[in-house]
């Protein structure tokens, strides 16, 4: 099976990402993930990569067949991204599993391993007819996708709500109301917000080894009420409480400077 | 504007501490000259490094006219100075006018007894002089008048009980720190 890419086409990007159908359980993310790689963040939803449902025309083949080539060339200039796109368009209009398969390879050398393991389950399940050496090697590259695989185990989470929202790297996520709350990231940095209405944010931020484990305590801590952080935090009390301060220190300063003067004896003064 | 806020803000850090200074003036005005016009002694004083008594001390402050009594009279005043006035000269000047505000006929030729103490103000201190005037003098005062120079050294302040001069025998006087 070979592996290469060819020439970046964005809007192919945003196409490919266009995944429907079921979404079985066990594929957590998908190489929609992936494919969204040129945007500014992936998408959040789960889903596999699909074959057409019926079978593909003799211009989808052309094109699929163009895209796989593609894909390889890219691979082989090292632009996964774009070889990326090339897989996944290929496999959408083919349905070919050498395309998933290159598609899988492409996001291992991404680094996505959470969605490269998803495509060889893909793989290996959906495609029992690859040959035996295919299959081994892509068993292989599952295992070792999977122990690179870190998670994130947000633990005292409260219950699920329309206002509560988990944000992880910046993306919303869905809570499935499964406590604690684990899901599976790629080895890196990675930042946890969580906000809940009336309580102040729960944020971390921090690096996740290749195969660990990290285990975050959420505490939401109430925020003040509202009628008393209107008052303390209005400018204009401030101003007001510094004024009054100023005003009397400077009128408490006059006095006590006025008492201490030397007063003359005599009613009659001349003053210099 | 500012200069007011910087004193206030000085009195903030110096609260306690005196910042003027004042000297009393123990004055005997003579007895009113038994020919002429009711005369009025009218007392004015004004610091300078050199004090200059040529010409006429217009806008200085002053003390309402006293009018000359039969017999001496004593007129005690009190001199109050700030910051500038402290190294400074002081000079005195009592003009016996025909007015109690000094601006009657003729009183732009009254004679007067000028007075220049060499220092009179310490910050934080009171001090005392004793200026006598035995009788008016004759009119008009000749340009060049004579004048009475007070030594710093016979200005009172400092001390208790009574002695010949107020200075140390370095010359600093008793208030100086």
């Amino acid at each position: 099976m070979h592996f290469g890419f060819t020439d970046a086409r964005r809007s192919a990007i945003l196409s490919a990402c266009m995944f429907r159908g079921p979404r079985p359980s066990t594929h957590a993310l998908s190489l929609a993930l992936a494919c969204a790689i040129g945007l500014a963040s992936p998408a959040p939803a789960a889903a596999e990569l699909h074959a057409p449902l019926g079978d593909p025309s003799a211009s989808e083949l052309a094109e699929a067949r163009a895209r796989y080539q593609a894909g390889n060339a890219a691979a082989d200039a090292g632009e996964f991204a774009d070889a990326l796109e090339d897989f996944v368009r290929a496999f959408e209009l083919s349905g070919n599993p050498a395309a998933l398969y290159n598609a899988a390879r492409t996001l291992r050398s991404l680094g996505r391993h959470v969605d490269a393991r998803d495509a060889f389950d893909q793989l290996l399940t959906q495609f029992p007819d690859v040959s035996d050496a295919t299959r081994a090697e892509a068993r292989n590259l599952r295992e070792e996708e999977a122990s690179r695989i870190a998670t994130l185990r947000l633990l005292e989470l409260p219950t699920p709500s329309e206002a509560l929202v988990l944000r992880i790297d910046g993306t919303v996520r869905l809570d499935g109301g499964r406590r604690p709350f684990v899901l599976e990231v790629d080895p890196g940095r990675h930042g946890v917000v969580v906000t809940l209405e009336h309580f102040r944010p729960f944020a971390w931020e921090g690096e996740i080894a290749p195969g660990g484990a990290e285990a975050l305590t959420v505490r939401l801590d109430p925020e003040p009420t509202a009628s008393s952080e209107s008052i303390l935090e209005e400018p204009a009390l401030w101003i007001v409480v510094g004024v009054v301060v100023v005003a009397g220190a400077v009128i408490g300063g006059y006095f006590a400077w006025d008492s201490a003067q030397l007063r003359p004896e005599s009613q009659d003064v001349i003053r210099l | 504007m500012i200069r007011r806020l910087s004193q206030l803000a000085l009195a903030l850090v110096l609260t306690g501490c005196a910042e003027n200074a004042v000297l009393e003036v123990e004055l005997t005005l003579p007895a009113q000259p038994a020919t002429g016009a009711p005369l009025f002694a009218y007392v004015q004083a004004r610091s300078a490094d050199v004090v200059s008594f040529d010409e006429a001390w217009a806008g200085t402050d002053a003390i309402d006219g006293r009018a000359l009594e039969t017999a001496v009279s004593m007129l005690p005043f009190s001199v109050v100075a700030g910051g500038a006035s402290f190294t400074r000269q002081l000079g005195v000047r009592i003009r016996f006018c025909a007015s109690r505000d000094c601006t009657g006929l003729g009183d732009d030729r009254a004679p007067e007894v000028r007075y220049r103490i060499q220092r009179a103000f310490y910050q934080g201190h009171r001090t005392r002089v004793a200026l006598v005037i035995d009788a008016v003098p004759a009119p008009p005062p000749p340009i060049g008048a004579p004048i009475t120079d007070i030594d710093k050294c016979d200005v009172e302040g400092c001390t208790t009980g009574t002695t010949s001069t107020y200075c140390f025998m370095n010359g600093h006087h008793f208030c100086e720190d």
